[in-house]
């Protein structure tokens, strides 16, 4: 096995190290030698290529200055609420699933619904390790940066999602990531497995239970099989203290179809990778983000969607509002591969500033090396309509109310295709809470 | 002028002509009437050479010549005509500047003298009076932003430009108001004499009005499933496109 | 379409017209750089020693640059050693007329096409040529028109001898000496180039234009250009490249910095189209430029055009640094990369000042293997109030085994900026293509014709006889040239 190296290139992945030392014997799945080994690798590839910088052009807008400053530890456990439901979305008639703190919560009821198995990451190491082994970090392998890899070292634990073939699910599964240890490492891992022409929603919902700090780092795999159907939501609401940095990484079969969405509004820098790959011709894949921000909250939204067979297409569409003196960071790459034929790729990313102070960083990038096909991309900055503002006072609407109904209508659209109503209701209230009440009241300069 | 024998087309391998027998004389209007899909436009198409339509039988004499082995360009050169149904727009290439290249390649291909500049305005400001389009129209991208009409008339003006043997109208008519619908058969009579030919495309009746057919045709699944003369489209006006198919289908 | 793409490919593959060499005899420096080097280029101008001193700074800070690797460029490592950064020939005399020029080089301009004489005759322009023949101006024509008008257009050693204090006041000003790789090092050897100054209030007489051309075997072609635009003055400058048939690479590594001052406009136009390579990537020129302009004033205006065709490699961002309230700023291009051609072009808009305004509108048309990349980045900083930005970057793709790709970066720190950019890929339409053969055009014609309806938002920015230029590398007929 790879010896764990004694000096880390990166000063800032010490810590890391001498935590990893002290417990990777006690982690889930210890006894499994190639995990054991994947841990230890991973680990030194971190001490040796250390954390991304702002010289890496994936970082260039993100300074992680405020992360780095001091070492996070890898929660304890045991820091469980009496009552983590209280924690989910309200009215949502969901099967719920909680992870305390990446751990999932053993009180957890097994799941009722036929065709569905959700299972704890750790239980499925211990009784199964070799039906992970071939999925795990199969589609996130090739781009890992370091906080990827501190994942893949330290993780304890998370959630396999495994839907049967040609099922449908008909209420959406939550899964209710609770953060309750204040300043805790956070390192939860999620699999999602949908079968052959299986249907399925999932809404991934972060939620701090203190105000303190943290560092969550969450990957996630999805392996959609030929004509599967699933629908993942990710809603960020933690702490505004939280640093996260989180990756998803999603495979599509042929004639497979995968609805994401990401709406942030919590933490004061969040990180979001999100890579689809779509293997299989006819797979289809939307990506939607919101972000309303204030204060000095941070968002960084880093998606990619590769395009290896033809007939797929890929829509997204990332729309927000910056308020006080908050940044949103904005990278969206569509890659066309060779032989992809009719590719409809399109993208867009569209940001209302809304005060002094605020920025926007957007880089949309478009590389195609196939001819037959129909890409396109935009990205607009800009503000509210005045003339569709002064519209509406002249209808008697106070300018304060017709400002927050335009940005509503603006980051709306983003939500839309909302299904299960108390969410749609839920994501709403959640941005027009943030819109109204300007953070934590960060004045710009 | 164009003989049509059992002419069968695809498009990715779903049969859509299923042996069309049609004959066209020099000077003769002939109008397909039929129902919406039934193949009227992949005819218009296949005559002009479109090859995302794959002739799978038959045969198309025009002129003398064997249709189907020549390049669409040739077919132009040749005198064949294609008023589209839905135009295309050419964004960036005014309407003039395609005219000109084009009226040229074709008084190349037949051996005459290349317009100048001058000649060519001067002719086409005489051919747009004729199907009364605003000058500004010419120097407009090439159907680029034009309404529906302003398109079907574009369309008759280059047909006035070409001077054409044989003209294919699609469906020119849809969407015209009743002056427009005037200007434009107005343009195709004047286009009329013993050596020009004329195939219309329709649904309506109206047009019918105007530009009088010497035959009327009715398309139905890939066939001509009745042939008669102008009165034939009055009846399938008071009758609609089932009393022919019914009829087709018990003889 | 059976057969369309291979037809779509002949048609863009036209033989390189341009490539041969003129037999003029050269006085060449042996290959290498060194501190030595770049004394004896100093040397041989006999420039004053602030420029020396400037060199070697930017010399010394060149030793700690790495060569960039961002770009979407494949190409073997440059050996820098192994090229001569001094190549002069040997009639130095300046000349008054063309009849004094030496009848071997009115022969090269006439057999690239673009001969002195039809320049003087296009539509009443008249058009001063200030010709860089391997680094060194040998013919500098309508001197006295320009000079009545005050105006000063000549090659840069001799406005360090003729007004120093212009040159030391502004070169550098904008593209400082270690401003990247390429840069600094042109600033440490740059041979030639042309100078130009309006004074203020004065609309230049007439469209400048230089001819570049690369002619000595492995001789770097390092120019470096300057114009200056005094208060509310204007010109319109025009750059042209064509280079000899060869099969080693050849690394270009020019340096243009243009300052406008409140209330000027300059407009810069260049059409690029040296040797590209053959049709299995050998050879070609490597074309490593810097341009940039500062709209130093008020209301002051910088215009880039650009018709890129030439070149195996083309790295090159023309851009303005908007600092003036209500300053403009514009960029169009067209790219065409055939073959095995990489192209990774665009440009920046930095906006500082208030009210500032820019457009980017670049076009890029990818065949064969070619590789055409949009690079390009707005900022608006802070203090730019209501900046406006507007970005239009449409790829068109010929042919499956070619590639385009567009990488904007967008950076907006200011609430009252409006930034747009829209970008689009696409292949030409086969119904465009069959309503155009419909009417008769040959596939070619038809081709040509949406290529140059593509790019028309470029031509008609191009001035009359640079836009007949760019048509015929396009192999496409003019748009609205009847009536
Ligand atoms: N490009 C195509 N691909 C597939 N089917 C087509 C295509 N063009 C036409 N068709 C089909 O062929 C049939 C005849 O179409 P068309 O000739 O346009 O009918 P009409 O002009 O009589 O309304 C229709 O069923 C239509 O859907
Ligand atoms: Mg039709």
């Amino acid at each position: 096995m790879q010896a764990l190296p004694d000096a880390c290139a990166d000063p800032r992945t010490r810590p890391y190290l001498e935590q990893f030392r002290d417990v990777h014997e006690t982690l889930s799945g210890a006894g499994v030698e190639w995990l054991a080994r994947s841990r230890v690798s991973s680990m030194a590839h971190l001490c040796s290529g250390g954390f991304p910088t702002q010289r890496d052009e994936d970082w260039k807008y993100t300074p992680l200055r405020s992360v780095m400053a001091h070492p996070f530890s890898l929660a304890v456990g045991g820091h469980v609420p009496d009552d983590p439901d209280r924690y989910g979305v309200p009215g949502l008639d969901s099967l719920r699933v909680a992870c305390i703190d990446g751990i999932l919560d053993s009180r957890c009821a097994p799941c009722p619904a036929a065709g569905l198995s959700v299972q704890s990451f750790s239980d499925m190491l211990a009784r199964n390790p070799d039906q992970l082994k071939s999925c795990m970090g199969k589609v996130s392998g090739a781009r890992s940066h370091g906080f990827v890899l501190l994942n893949e070292a330290l993780h304890r634990d998370g959630v396999v999602i495994e839907i049967a073939p040609r099922v449908r699910i008909d209420r959406p599964v939550e899964l209710l990531m609770l953060s309750c240890e204040d300043s805790a490492l956070v390192l939860p891992r999620i699999l999602i497995i949908a079968s052959e022409g299986c249907r399925v929603e999932i809404v991934e919902h972060q939620v701090s239970a203190h105000a303190g700090s943290g560092l969550y780092c969450g990957m996630t795999e999805m392996y959609l099989e030929p004509g599967a159907h699933v629908k993942y939501s990710v809603i960020q609401n933690q702490s505004r203290s939280a640093y996260q940095v989180s990756g998803a990484w999603a495979e599509l079969a042929e004639n497979s179809r995968l609805d994401c969405r990401t709406v942030s509004v919590g933490g004061a820098l969040t990180r979001n990778d999100l890579a689809v790959n779509l293997t299989g011709p006819g797979a289809h894949c939307d990506m939607l983000g919101a972000y309303c921000l204030s204060g000095r909250q941070h968002v960084d939204n880093h998606t990619t969607v590769v395009h290896g067979a033809e007939n797929c297409t890929s829509n997204e569409l990332y729309k927000g509002v910056l308020d006080d003196r908050s940044r949103g960071v904005f990278h969206g790459r569509i890659r066309v591969e060779e032989g992809a034929r009719k590719t409809d790729a399109q993208q867009a990313n569209n940001t209302l500033l809304l005060s002094r102070g605020a920025e926007i960083d957007t880089k949309p990038q478009l590389e195609i090396y196939a001819d037959d096909v129909k890409c396109s991309h935009g990205a607009t900055v800009g503000q509210l309509d005045d003339k569709a503002l002064f519209y509406l006072q002249t209808r008697g609407i106070d300018p304060a109310a017709a400002r927050s109904m335009l940005i509503s209508a603006f980051v709306g659209e983003v939500l839309q295709s909302v299904e299960p109503q108390p969410l749609h209701d839920y994501l709403c209230a959640l941005l027009d809470e943030q819109l109204s009440d300007p953070g934590t009241g960060e004045p710009g300069p | 002028m164009l003989s049509v024998r059992n002419l069968h087309a695809a498009v990715e391998g779903k049969a859509i002509l299923n042996g069309i027998n049609l004959e066209i004389g020099p000077g003769q209007v002939h109008a397909i009437m039929g129902p919406n899909g039934s193949g009227k436009s992949t005819l218009a198409n296949v005559l002009a050479g479109r090859d995302h339509f794959e002739v799978t039988a038959g045969e198309v004499e025009f002129r003398g010549w064997d249709l189907l082995e020549m390049e669409p360009e040739i077919r132009a050169r040749e005198g064949l005509f294609l008023a589209f149904q839905y135009p295309v727009e050419i964004p960036g290439v005014s309407n003039l500047h395609m005219l000109k290249a084009a009226v040229n390649a074709v008084r190349r291909h037949r051996g005459e003298e290349e317009l100048n500049a001058m000649e060519f305005l001067k002719l086409i400001k005489q051919k747009a009076a004729l199907v009364e389009m605003r000058q500004e129209f010419l120097y407009r991208s090439v159907n680029e932003g034009f309404s529906g009409g302003e398109k079907k008339r574009n369309e008759i003006l280059q047909m006035a430009m070409f001077e054409p043997r044989l003209s294919v109208l699609d469906e020119t008519d849809s969407g015209l108001d009743i002056d427009a619908l005037k200007i434009v058969a107005q343009g195709v009579n004047s286009l009329r004499s013993s050596d020009r030919s004329i195939l219309l495309v329709t649904h309506y009746q109206r047009l019918l009005d105007y530009i009088v057919p010497d035959f009327v045709h009715v398309l139905a699944h890939g066939k001509i499933i009745r042939s008669g003369d102008k009165d034939l489209a009055l009846e399938l006006e008071r009758k609609g496109y089932s009393w022919v198919e019914d009829h087709a289908g018990a003889a | 379409m059976q057969g369309t793409e291979k037809d779509l490919t002949a048609l863009v593959q036209r033989e390189y017209k341009e490539g041969f060499t003129t037999d003029i005899e050269a006085d060449t420096l042996p290959p290498g750089l060194d501190e030595e080097v770049i004394r004896t280029i100093s040397g041989k101008k006999a420039e004053p020693d602030f420029l020396l001193e400037w060199r070697l700074m930017a010399y010394r800070r060149w030793l700690e640059m790495k060569e960039p690797d961002w770009a979407q460029l494949h190409y073997p490592k440059i050996d820098l050693q192994d090229i001569s950064y001094y190549s002069a020939p040997k009639q130095k005399k300046l000349l008054d007329s063309l009849d004094e020029v030496d009848p071997k080089l009115l022969e090269t301009y006439e057999k690239l096409g673009i001969p002195l004489e039809e320049q003087k005759m296009l539509a009443g322009v008249r058009v001063a040529v200030d010709a860089v023949f391997d680094s060194v101006s040998v013919a500098t024509t309508f001197k006295k028109t320009l000079s009545e008008a005050g105006v000063i257009f000549c090659p840069l050693s001799e406005a360090v001898k003729d007004c120093p204090e212009l040159v030391h006041k502004y070169l550098g000003s904008v593209v400082p000496a270690g401003d990247n790789y390429f840069a600094a090092l042109n600033s440490a050897v740059f041979s030639e180039g042309s100078f130009v100054y309006i004074p203020p209030g004065v609309r230049c007489p007439m469209e400048l234009s230089t001819y570049f051309r690369i002619n000595a075997m492995n001789t770097g072609q390092f120019e470096r250009t300057l114009i200056i635009a005094d208060e509310d003055s204007h010109v319109s400058y025009l750059e042209g490249c064509t280079a000899p048939m060869r099969d080693e690479n050849q690394l270009h590594a020019a340096v243009v910095e243009l300052v406008a001052l409140k209330g000027a406009e300059i407009k810069y136009s260049t059409v690029q189209n040296w040797y590209p390579g053959d049709e299995n990537g050998r050879g070609g020129i490597y074309n490593f430029v810097t341009k940039r302009g500062a709209c130093k004033g008020k209301r002051a205006k910088i215009s880039w055009t650009q018709v890129e065709t030439g070149s195996a490699i083309t790295w090159k961002y023309p851009s303005v640094v908007l600092e003036g309230d209500d300053s403009i700023g514009e960029f169009y291009s067209v790219a065409l990369t055939n073959n095995y051609q990489q192209a990774d072009t665009g440009t920046k808009m930095v906006h500082i000042g208030k009210n500032a305004r820019s457009t980017i509108i670049s076009k890029g048309i990818s065949a064969g293997h070619g590789q055409n990349s949009y690079r390009g980045l707005v900022k608006v900083l802070k203090g730019a109030e209501k900046a406006r930005n507007y970005s239009q970057c449409d790829s068109l793709l010929m042919g499956s085994t070619c590639g385009a790709h567009t990488f904007p970066y967008v950076e907006v720190r200011n609430p009252t900026a409006v930034v747009e950019h829209e970008a689009t890929t696409s292949r030409i339409g086969e119904d465009q293509l069959f309503y155009c053969r419909q009417r008769g055009l040959s596939e070619e014609e038809a081709v040509s014709m949406i290529v140059n309806g593509f790019c028309k938002e470029v031509f008609k920015e191009l001035p009359m006889e640079f836009a007949v230029e760019a048509q015929k590398l396009l192999g496409i007929s003019l748009e609205g040239s009847v009536g």
